[in-house]
């Protein structure tokens, strides 16, 4: 009967998206502080959208803890999904912080935006990275 | 860059979308593109958040594949626990 149950639970295992769940790298405090930084820091930053100067200081954290966030993920084993997230954040977090180093006026509007588009993605990372297996 | 009137339509489609999150960004971008139209933000801002919209499509996609690997791994481990508890039992 043991050998039974055995081959059911290797027979569960023996799919590639069974294996990639079982090994799945388990939640991470440090991980989840991070993406927890990016999401707060795009909550409060709106209010400060009128002042241009005002923002670089903001935006300069915000790009480096999606920086952080990456490179923290990258090097875990079985971190797949979470290091797609933290490049796809990477891909938001660019722009804006070379944005605010560059010469151009930027609008109120735009950063408004940006900043509520930042806040959603972060949060939506939050709540998956928040929910993974202890 | 398409015409405004092509990306309006566009974005109608997320809009109805049952994702919270891209359906909010959808009507947010729609009002966007009514402020470039009237000239209240530059050309490459309305270009950047455009993208940023895709993006946030591709984070979305990921973050559910990620919500779904998790919930496989909580079956199988209550699996596991069950087979082990009856292996014990037998």
């Amino acid at each position: 009967m043991k050998k039974v149950l055995a081959i059911i639970i290797l027979s569960m295992l023996s799919g590639c998206a069974a294996m990639d769940a079982y090994f799945m790298a388990k939640f991470d405090v440090n991980e989840y502080q991070l993406i927890n930084d990016v999401r707060s820091l795009s909550e409060i930053s709106a209010e400060f959208c009128s002042n241009q100067q005002q923002m670089v200081p903001i935006v300069d954290r915000i790009y480096l803890k999606s920086l952080e966030f990456k490179n923290y993920a990258e090097f875990i084993p079985e971190n797949k999904s979470s290091i797609k997230l933290s490049e796809s954040l990477m891909d938001l977090t660019e722009p804006l912080h070379k944005r605010y180093h560059g010469t151009e006026k930027i609008s109120e509007s735009y950063c408004k935006q940006k900043m509520s588009i930042l806040n959603k993605s972060a949060t939506t990372i939050a709540q998956v990275i928040g929910s993974k297996p202890r | 860059m398409s015409s405004t009137q092509d990306i309006l339509l566009n974005l109608s489609g997320y809009e109805f979308t049952k994702n919270a999150h891209l359906a909010s960004v959808a009507v947010e971008l729609k009002e966007l593109t009514q402020d470039f139209e009237i000239g209240d933000i530059s050309a490459s801002e309305y270009k950047e958040l455009l993208e940023d919209i895709s993006t946030s499509g591709i984070i979305v996609e990921d973050a559910a594949a990620l919500a779904a690997q998790t919930e496989l791994n909580k079956i199988i481990n209550t699996a596991i626990t069950i087979a082990s508890i009856a292996a014990k039992a037998i």
